[in-house]
């Protein structure tokens, strides 16, 4: 069996992306500086967008180490 | 062009059996080489990542209310002879129940039993080991009378169906003398007097009764077996099931066959073994009934059944009944019962579950509320 490189999840899973968009959107909402250039005024918009360019100050903390994560895959 | 080994690439990934099955499929019927090969599964790999669910999805309830649905379309249709050898069982609703109850003795325990090569091919041999199997009681191959005036048990053995059966009167006549642990004499006609150890008519009686449920050959508990014949061999179905017992006997194939009893696997076969009865049970039952359901839900389902190494069933005492919580517990069934107790012996609520933190009002961990929001140093890019 070769080595996975990539570790299931790989990316941000939907309901991370929308936690990080929602948590965004509030605080432009609440008047913190937006960070890119856009013509866009909703802050759900904006934050969106601030997502897509990869500029948001935040991410997600993995409770991995509670887990016990399958590493063997042939038991799939 | 010289042929590609597609099972070598494919099994470098943790592909589930089917969709490795799948992939080769296809491959083999383009032909493809191996650079495109390799590529195709690295493709293949990456899509079924992307399939799988993410972590935070509420799998538990999208599997519950999977079944539940076409669950509610079930008839209470109980019994139903099955197109397989006229042995009744038990389908629908009741039989979905028993599974997922894990019922000690289901209402209607049913083996199928497959033999080896040199039995299964011929009828004869396959009706020599179902004699071996069958319950034979002494009232089947004999008539018992008693002979009130002398306190004697006369019986008078049937040569047919001892022949048939593959018995001879000697069997007979040892097996009764075992039982009622007394001389048994053979008289001019071929009937056989057992004379009572202990002259009454109460002892009379009960040696009576007792002959007539002993059973002399086979298995008590297959009431009865049926042979039919399934593409090139013969293959037995059984009322009734004692799979450690079937499992000894001379001519029977035990790696394939099989009770419909899953506590009896689990207890013969283990843990691994049971879970795989529940799945397969469980879809059969489904299927029978028309109603089709992924079987990756059966799947969660009884892998909570048998996730500690014991089978437990979905309820009271078992899944439901055994959380951890205390709200949870209370909030299922016997609230203040439940509630009483835990105040009784000082248990503590961690508020890890997701019943707890709705009751308490608190945001559940499931979806975007088990996600735990960091700030990231390092800004624009």
């Amino acid at each position: 069996m070769i080595a996975i490189k990539v570790k299931f999840p790989f990316e941000y899973t939907r309901f991370e992306k929308a936690r990080i968009i929602g948590a965004r959107a509030l605080q432009i909402a609440m008047g913190a500086p937006v960070l890119i250039e856009t013509d866009k005024v909703d802050p759900l918009d904006i934050a969106m967008e601030e997502f897509k360019r990869g500029v948001i100050p935040i991410t997600v903390r993995r409770r991995r180490n509670e887990f016990v994560w399958l590493e063997r895959y042939d038991l799939f | 062009m010289k042929k590609v080994d597609y099972d070598s690439i494919i099994n470098q990934y943790p592909f589930p059996p089917s969709v490795k099955e799948e992939i080769k499929a296809e491959l083999e019927k383009n032909n493809v080489n191996k650079t495109n090969a390799k590529k195709i599964v690295e493709k293949c790999y990456q899509a079924y990542l992307a399939n799988l669910m993410e972590p935070g999805e509420a799998a538990g309830i999208v599997a519950a209310q999977s079944i539940g649905e076409p669950g509610t379309q079930m008839t209470m249709r109980t019994f139903h002879y099955a197109g397989v050898a006229e042995i009744n069982v038990t389908l629908g609703l009741p039989r979905l129940i028993e599974i997922l109850d894990v019922r000690k003795n289901p209402s209607t325990p049913m083996m199928t039993i497959r033999l080896l090569p040199e039995y299964a091919q011929d009828r004869e041999k396959a009706r020599e080991v179902a004699n071996r199997i069958e319950a034979t009681y002494v009232r089947d191959v004999a008539d018992i009378e008693v002979d009130i005036r002398r306190l004697t048990i006369i019986i008078r053995p049937d040569t047919r169906v001892l022949e048939r059966k593959g018995l001879s009167a000697e069997d007979l006549k040892n097996k009764i003398s075992k039982v009622l642990k007394t001389e048994v004499e053979e008289s001019e006609d071929g009937s056989f007097v057992a004379q009572i150890a202990e002259p009454s008519y109460k002892t009379l009686m009960t040696a009576f009764e007792k002959l007539k449920d002993t059973v002399i050959m086979g298995i008590k508990e297959i009431k009865r077996v049926i042979i039919r014949k399934e593409d090139d061999e013969y293959v037995l179905y059984t009322e009734g099931s004692n799979l450690k017992k079937i499992m000894k006997v001379k001519g029977v194939d035990f790696t394939r066959t099989t009770t419909n009893n899953i506590y009896e696997i689990y207890e013969v076969l283990g843990i691994e073994a049971a879970r795989n009865a529940i799945i397969k049970e469980a879809l059969d039952t489904l299927e029978e009934q028309g109603l089709e359901v992924d079987p990756r839900h059966i799947m969660l389902v009884a892998d909570v059944m048998t996730a500690d190494g014991e089978l437990r069933q979905i309820g009271r005492h078992g899944v439901a009944g055994e959380k951890q919580s205390i709200l949870a517990r209370a909030a299922f069934e016997m609230t203040v019962n439940n509630l009483l107790d835990a105040a009784v012996k000082g248990e503590v609520d961690y508020l890890k579950g997701i019943t707890e933190n709705i009751i308490v009002g608190q945001p559940i961990k499931l979806g975007t509320g088990d996600v735990e929001l960091v700030l990231k140093l390092g800004g624009r890019k």
